[in-house]
């Protein structure tokens, strides 16, 4: 029987992309079948220049080319938490 | 956390009338772990539309509460989860619940971590002014301005149905402020 509840967990990054698979993963995990992740992402072009290994523009893992219905994907530069959150 | 949505869908499905369920969340980092605790059920209502009395991450909402009482207020960068909290703490029934929902690292680039709190706080008189302008909480608003406190807002909320002890709810907000710990 499917849950009748649909969950998207929006998820804002800002440079911290060594974390992103982990909670990735913890919403993969869930048992419930009917949720999306919405990743969010924030980059800062000074960052990409200087840092990009700390900077992560693709999701990690394949998750949004496997199920693409499910995981998606949203980079806005410099936009700032509330605006990317909104975003989502 | 594992089994966290299903959790919260449950929730939902109790309490249709709720439009928010938070419950409490489990911080970590390279030293420690720890858990928040839950303040008392009592005055809840009060404690909803003067601050952020829950942890943000374990926070879950149904859509209907950015339909009904829209986004994010982009102009606030520190506190717009408290912002939109206190907008579901006027117009709707919140349901706090003991499990815990969500896991947040603690790492020194994090925004709780490193920001300073006089920016939170700063953010927090400007939307706990919209708040006593929204319900015209005169005698308050007086005595926010008397603390140096009150900042005129461009805009108010959706005024409630509900009423509220606006005395309460500005010692709530206060009191921190003038007998910190």
């Amino acid at each position: 029987m499917e849950h009748p509840y649909k969950i998207t967990i929006i998820t804002p990054s800002y440079n911290q992309g060594q974390y992103i698979e982990d909670t990735i993963l913890s919403v993969l995990n869930q048992v419930i079948m009917t949720w999306n992740i919405l990743l969010l992402m924030e980059e800062v072009r000074i960052i990409l220049l200087t840092s990009l290994r700390n900077t992560a523009t693709e999701l990690p893992g394949g998750y949004q080319k496997k199920i693409p219905a499910k995981v998606m994907q949203s980079i806005k530069v410099s936009a700032g938490q509330p605006v990317i959150l909104s975003t989502g | 956390m594992p089994g966290a949505l299903t959790a919260v869908a449950g929730y939902f499905h109790q309490h249709p009338d709720a439009v928010m369920v938070h419950g409490r969340i489990e911080y970590f980092g390279e030293t420690s772990t720890y858990y928040s605790q839950n303040i008392s059920k009592k005055e809840l209502a009060t404690r909803y539309v003067s601050h952020i009395c829950m942890p943000q991450p374990a926070c879950f909402y149904r859509k209907k509460l950015l339909d009904e009482q829209g986004l994010l207020d982009e102009s606030l960068h520190f506190s717009m989860d408290t912002d939109l909290f206190i907008r579901a703490g006027l117009h709707y029934h919140i349901v706090q619940v003991e499990d815990v929902l969500a896991r947040f690292r603690l790492h020194a680039a994090s925004k709780s971590v490193s920001s300073f709190n006089k920016k939170f706080l700063q953010d927090n008189a400007v939307i706990f002014s919209k708040v006593l302008a929204t319900i015209g909480a005169a005698k308050e608003i007086e005595k926010m301005k008397q603390l140096g406190l009150y900042t005129e807002p461009g805009s108010l909320y959706n005024r409630p149905v509900r009423q509220f002890n606006s005395a309460a709810m500005l010692f709530i907000f206060a009191a921190p402020l003038i007998y910190p710990a």
